[in-house]
């Protein structure tokens, strides 16, 4: 996890112990995060941070999660993922 | 005509044979299930491709009768009208109609068929009446109809067949589509299942298509347990070129509730033409083998949910349905030419004795390895000639609806067994014997009256039941009717009077020997000779086919209750189960489907009677003996019959022993046909090459059996 700013910046790369760490950051911190970008080109390791990521925008509909943006996401290694109700 | 439009041509015209030869059944299948419109449907598309191609090909008055057809199909599929028993008569006339008049084109002969006028008549009449109440709901049609009216129809798919065909459209030739459902639960995390690894795994050798995280379930930030799935369900749709089972195996370790998957079957269909120049068919048939995908329409149908105990079997249905590759029959025919050869060579390696006295056990053990393999191939190849008899049965029920209506009977057919496989060489010559059999059952075997069934304590309807099923190395075809049965008096009388038997010779014949009689050419009792049968010719068709087939039949009946023809055939006619035995000193093989026992006989069970021959008492049969080195010319040797084997076999004319010296033992042999200077020997029906190069005649038991008379 990067932090630049207002933005986070995480990957899908992610250890467990990385998201455990990047959700006690957040949380505290949610109404302070403008946008966070996930970095996509590289494999998942948990489905907890996309999960994590939904509950982080169900939370603030405001905040931009770049992976949300649009309701599909296109990727090389995983063709187009597409995501259900995260508002 | 140039070679590529003769090709072409002869695409189109066994492509049409196809479409052709399964109306019939389509058309009573329909009538069986009226509301099924699908299947009407199915007969409609099969039709309006017929039209298409055989305009195309300059097949012009088959193009213009099938239009007529498919607007009485168009007609009946697109309305709620009732199709009637007259209307499936007209179907199935039409069908008759289209038959002949491929044929005439093939032969590029001049006329129509025979009911051509009458047919046309009929549909124009009921398309006249249909312009009437059209007129007055013009909008009512069927999607089919869009469908077909549209010249470049794509697939109108919705919801998630939507995504199906999407997906479809993204898998390359030979990969499999699979929509992967996770339903993890909510501690699915604290077992170690992650969706992403098994994302991660499937991508391992296939190809993630798409993914679809559903998120309902989970909850805002405050209430987040780091430890819970919230992730309710995700799909996944994978291209793969694995098996199904290879995937499954990736699931090994999750509760059957928590994860499924379906095959999405994909089937493509041709885009079906309006008629086309020639030149433009041509270039659109080649552009279809090159590039399926431009011009094909692509169909999907979903699979239903399989449960994981369940799948293996239904894969291997849809494995099937989708694997199905055209090939020349002579082209296996020569691939199982090679095979038998194979396994010669390798019984010779087998038999050699400098191979055999080796003692290196790694190269018995290759020699072994080497052996199975063989056999594993050579029954993989013979599995490739063996089709279902189901298409055969269901071409039976058209014989017994026709045979219904011209006699006015009420019959009904039960198959079982239809998916038993049998050779494809004998398939293509059962049909004629099965129809003469079927209709023999129909028209002789079931009472007339159906106040004689009733009096009879039978139902109104008469049952003919087609059976197939395995036993031992054979296969059965059993054609069974509950009607009045055989009078084996009177069978027995016609024999003695057209001379096939004595009144001495009678006396001695059991039930099953007398009904063997109506198989005689030209034996009837029917009083009354009908078209459909009684002329004794029917059963003497049957007689031929099995003599070619190596089969025999075995006839049953009970007066009041009914009859039952049992066909026997080998499974298949490349390899013969035979028993070799020695006489003097070659070797001969004994087809096992005619034996019934071996055995060395007693001295006081032989007698001889003067100028008759030589007897053996068999418990309470008295079996005439033939001496195999006498009939075959081997030698003039006779050896004490006490002190040789006999081995009793069977025909349809009933038993007889015959001599040997000794039983060798029992073997599946590739059948070889003999050359042009050994064609001439009747009482051999071809060789084989044994295992140590030697060559053995497989003997022609009915051909004995004359001999002996």
């Amino acid at each position: 996890m990067i932090v630049d700013g207002e933005n986070l910046i995480v990957s899908f790369d992610e250890e467990q112990d990385d998201i455990e760490e990047f959700y006690t950051f957040i949380k505290p911190r949610l109404e302070y995060i403008e946008s966070i970008t996930v970095k996509s080109d590289v494999k998942i390791t948990s489905a907890l941070l996309l999960q994590l990521l939904a509950s982080i925008k169900k939370s603030k509909p405001s905040i931009k999660v770049s992976i949300f943006e649009d309701s599909r996401l296109d990727t090389q290694m995983y063709g187009s993922m597409q995501w259900s109700h995260y508002e | 005509m140039s070679d590529k439009k003769a090709r072409l041509r002869a695409i189109f015209v066994e492509e049409a044979n196809e479409i052709i030869e399964d109306l019939d059944v389509k058309i009573i299948n329909f009538e069986e299930d009226p509301e099924d419109k699908d299947i009407l449907n199915d007969i409609f598309r099969g039709i309006h491709t017929l039209k298409g191609s055989a305009n195309s090909f300059g097949f012009t008055r088959l193009g213009e009768y099938v239009h007529h057809f498919e607007d009485v199909l168009d007609y009946y599929r697109s309305e709620e009208t009732e199709v009637s028993k007259d209307v499936i008569d007209l179907f199935l006339d039409s069908v008759d109609v289209v038959k002949e008049m491929l044929q005439i084109e093939i032969d590029e002969s001049e006329g129509f068929p025979e009911k051509y006028d009458e047919t046309l008549t009929q549909i124009q009449s009921i398309i006249e009446n249909r312009d009437t109440a059209t007129s007055e709901n013009v909008e009512n049609s069927s999607d089919l109809t869009e469908e077909f009216s549209n010249e470049s129809f794509t697939a109108q798919a919705t919801n998630s067949d939507d995504t199906d065909a999407t997906m479809i459209s993204q898998c390359d030739d030979g990969e499999n589509l699979y929509k992967i459902t996770l339903l993890f639960e909510e501690d699915s995390f604290t077992r170690g299942l992650d969706h992403a690894r098994f994302l991660n795994l499937l991508g391992q050798n296939s190809k993630i298509l798409s993914s679809s995280w559903d998120f309902n379930s989970v909850p805002s930030l405050e209430s987040f347990d780091f430890k819970k799935n919230y992730l309710s369900e995700v799909v996944i749709y994978l291209a793969s070129r694995e098996e199904e089972e290879e995937l499954r195996d990736i699931f090994e370790f999750v509760e059957e509730h928590e994860w499924k998957i379906e095959y999405i079957e994909k089937t493509i269909e041709k885009e079906d033409s309006a008629p086309l120049a020639q030149e433009e068919v041509e270039s659109q048939k080649s552009d279809l083998i090159e590039q399926p995908s431009e011009i094909a329409q692509v169909k999907m149908k979903k699979t239903s949910e399989v449960k994981p105990s369940e799948a293996s079997e239904e894969k291997k249905a849809k494995t099937l349905k989708r694997s199905f590759v055209k090939i020349d029959t002579e082209k296996l025919d020569d691939l199982f030419d090679s095979v038998g050869e194979l396994v010669i060579a390798q019984n010779f390696l087998m038999e050699n004795r400098a191979v055999r006295e080796l003692e290196d056990v790694d190269l018995k053990k290759n020699l072994e390895t080497l052996y199975k393999i063989t056999r594993l191939i050579q029954n993989r190849v013979m599995g490739l000639r063996m089709v279902p008899i189901r298409d055969t049965f269901e071409k039976m029920k058209r014989v017994v609806r026709d045979v219904n209506k011209k006699t006015g009977k009420d019959a009904e057919l039960v198959l079982s067994g239809e998916d038993t496989e049998i050779d494809k060489t004998m398939i293509d010559k059962l049909a004629d014997p099965l129809i003469h059999i079927i209709r023999n059952a129909l028209d002789h075997g079931l009472e007339s009256d159906e106040q004689e069934r009733l009096n009879a304590g039978k139902s109104k309807t008469g049952i003919v039941q087609l059976r197939a099923y395995h036993q031992g190395g054979n296969i059965v075809i059993e054609v069974k009717d509950d009607g009045r049965g055989i009078d084996p008096k009177k069978i027995l009388s016609k024999a003695i009077e057209r001379e096939l038997v004595t009144e001495v010779e009678a006396e001695n014949l059991t039930d099953k020997q007398i009904f063997q009689f109506i198989m005689h050419a030209g034996f009837s009792t029917a009083e009354k000779v009908t078209d459909l049968s009684g002329r004794g010719v029917g059963l003497d068709v049957v007689k031929s086919f099995l003599e070619t087939m190596r089969g025999k039949v075995e006839i049953d009946s009970t007066l009041g209750k009914g009859s039952s023809f049992k066909i026997m055939l080998p499974l298949t006619l490349a390899i013969i189960d035979g028993m070799l035995v020695r006489t003097s000193n070659e070797i001969m093989i004994i087809p096992t489907l005619n034996i019934t026992e071996s055995f060395r006989p007693l001295k006081e069970s032989i007698h001889t009677a003067k100028g008759k021959g030589e007897y053996v008492q068999l418990r309470d049969e008295l079996l005439p003996i033939i001496r195999l080195n006498y009939i075959l010319g081997i030698s003039e040797e006779r050896v004490e019959i006490s002190e040789a084997t006999l081995v009793s076999v069977e025909n349809k004319y009933g038993k007889f022993a015959i001599l040997v010296d000794e039983l060798i033992g029992r073997q599946q042999v590739v059948v070889k046909t003999l050359g042009k200077a050994l064609a001439g020997i009747k009482e051999v029906t071809g060789g084989a090459v044994l295992g140590n190069g030697d060559i053995a005649l497989i003997l022609n038991i009915d051909e004995l059996h004359a001999n002996m008379s």
